[in-house]
C-alpha cells in the first residue's frame, strides 16, 4: 500500500483497478439471517398467491379470450341460421273503424309478418293499409337481415302497436300446413264456447 | 474455499448449506461493490440483501460460461443501478461534497482501500457511478451510455471530470497527511 495518493492521471485508472478490484468489506453480522429471512417471506407470498408465471398468465388469459370470442362468434351463428329458434317477430295490430268490436272480430287484424322471402313479404302487404317493406336474403340462409322497415300509416288508422310476440316453431322441412286464416279459426272456437250457452233447458 | 460448479448446482437446487457457503465466499466482495456507488452504508446492505435474493432467483440463467463470480457482480451492479434510476433521476453536477472532504476523519497517514471508497463517495452521482463502471468494472463507454441512457460522449466527458476531481482529492489529502506527519 503507498503512502501517497498518485496525482498524475494516467496513474489513476491503474491505481483503483489494483486497490479496489479484489477489494473485501465485511458485511453486518446479521446479514445471512435477513437475505434468508426474506427469501422466506418471498416463498410464503409464492405459495399462497397465483402460482404461475407472467408469461403463463399472459397466455392462459389469451387463451380464455379466444375461447369467449369462438364460443360466443358460434352461439349467434347458431341462432340466425335457424329461423324457427327465433324468440319474437313484430306483429302489426292495426285496428280498423269498428275497434270497439268484440273480441272475436278484432282478432282479424292481427296478422303475424314472418321474415321470409322478398315474395312472401309482399304477399303480406295490405297496399292501402301499410307498405312493409323486407330487404332479405333468399332461402332463409343465416345471415338473414332487415335493412329497412317502413310503416305508412294511412290517416284512419288511430292505434299502431307492434306487439312481439313469440314465434311459433316450425320444423323447416315438415310438409306445409293448410293455412286457415285466424279470422276462420276464431270464428269456431267462439262458436263452439258459444253454443251451449243457448242449448234450452231439458226440462 | 472456490466458487466451483458442484456449489452452484447445488445452490439451484435450493440446498440452505450451499447457499449459505456462497453467501460467505461471496458476501464481503459483494459489499465492496456496493458501498462504491453510495455514500450511504445502510442503503448499501439494503442492495446487498436484494441482490442475493437476485442471485438466488435467477441461478437459472447462469450457462457455466466464465466465473460465477463476474456473473454475481453484474447481477448486483445491475440491480444498483436498477434501484437508483427507480429513486431518482442521476444527475450529472459538477460540484464535490466540500463540507466533508477535508475532515479530521477523513485524513489518515496510510492509504486505505475503505478511504478509496471514501473518495469515490465523495464524486457526484453520475460521475461516480461512471467512474466505478468504467474504471473499476471494466465496461465500454458504449454499455455505460445504454445502462444509463445517455451518449458515449457524456459518459467520457463525466468520466474525464471524475478523474480530475479525484486528482484534486488526491493532492489535497497528500497535503493533510504531509502536514500531520510533520
Amino acid at each position: 500500500m503507498p503512502n501517497k495518493y498518485p496525482e498524475e492521471l494516467d496513474q489513476l485508472d491503474s491505481f483503483y483497478q489494483d486497490q479496489l478490484g479484489n477489494v473485501e468489506v465485511l458485511p453486518p453480522a446479521d446479514m445471512w439471517d435477513r437475505i434468508s429471512a426474506s427469501r422466506e417471506k418471498d416463498r410464503n407470498k409464492k405459495g399462497f398467491g397465483f402460482p404461475f408465471s407472467n408469461n403463463q398468465k399472459n397466455i392462459g388469459i389469451v387463451i380464455l379470450l379466444v375461447l369467449i370470442g369462438v364460443s360466443s362468434a358460434v352461439y349467434f351463428l347458431n341462432n340466425d341460421s335457424e329461423p324457427g329458434t327465433k324468440n319474437s317477430v313484430p306483429v302489426i295490430n292495426t285496428p280498423t273503424d269498428n275497434s270497439t268490436a268484440p273480441e272475436n272480430e278484432s282478432t282479424d287484424t292481427e296478422q303475424p309478418i314472418n321474415k321470409t322471402t322478398k315474395e312472401n313479404i309482399r304477399s303480406k302487404k295490405t297496399s292501402d293499409a301499410k307498405t312493409v317493406e323486407y330487404n332479405t336474403t333468399e332461402n332463409n340462409s343465416s345471415l338473414e337481415e332487415v335493412k329497412t322497415e317502413v310503416y305508412q300509416i294511412q290517416p284512419k288508422i288511430e292505434v299502431v302497436d307492434i306487439v312481439p310476440v313469440e314465434k311459433q316453431e316450425e320444423p323447416a322441412e315438415k310438409a306445409p300446413k293448410k293455412k286457415v286464416s285466424f279470422k276462420e279459426k276464431y270464428k269456431k272456437e267462439y262458436q263452439d264456447s258459444t253454443r251451449n250457452l243457448f242449448v234450452p233447458d231439458k226440462k | 474455499m472456490v466458487i466451483d460448479e458442484e456449489l452452484v448446482k447445488r445452490c439451484m437446487n435450493n440446498e440452505p448449506a450451499a447457499q449459505k457457503a456462497l453467501y460467505t465466499l461471496l458476501g464481503s466482495k459483494l459489499f465492496a461493490l456496493c458501498l462504491r456507488y453510495t455514500k450511504d452504508r445502510t442503503e448499501a446492505e439494503d442492495w446487498l440483501q436484494e441482490s442475493f435474493i437476485k442471485i438466488y432467483t435467477h441461478l437459472h440463467s447462469f450457462k457455466f460460461e466464465g466465473s460465477f463470480e463476474g456473473w454475481a457482480k453484474r447481477v448486483t451492479v445491475n440491480f444498483i443501478l436498477s434501484d437508483i434510476r427507480k429513486k431518482k433521476n442521476v444527475r450529472f453536477s459538477d460540484e464535490l461534497d466540500e463540507n466533508v472532504l477535508f475532515t479530521d476523519e477523513s485524513a489518515h497517514s496510510t492509504i486505505g482501500h475503505e478511504e478509496l471508497i471514501y473518495f469515490i463517495s465523495l464524486l457526484p452521482e453520475g460521475k461516480r457511478i461512471i467512474f466505478n463502471l468504467s474504471v473499476i468494472e471494466g465496461y465500454s463507454h458504449k454499455e455505460i451510455a445504454e445502462k444509463l441512457n445517455i451518449t458515449e460522449g457524456t459518459s467520457r466527458g463525466q468520466l474525464a471530470k471524475a478523474r480530475e476531481q479525484l486528482i484534486e482529492i488526491h493532492k489535497k489529502h497528500n497535503k493533510i497527511n504531509a502536514k500531520q506527519v510533520s
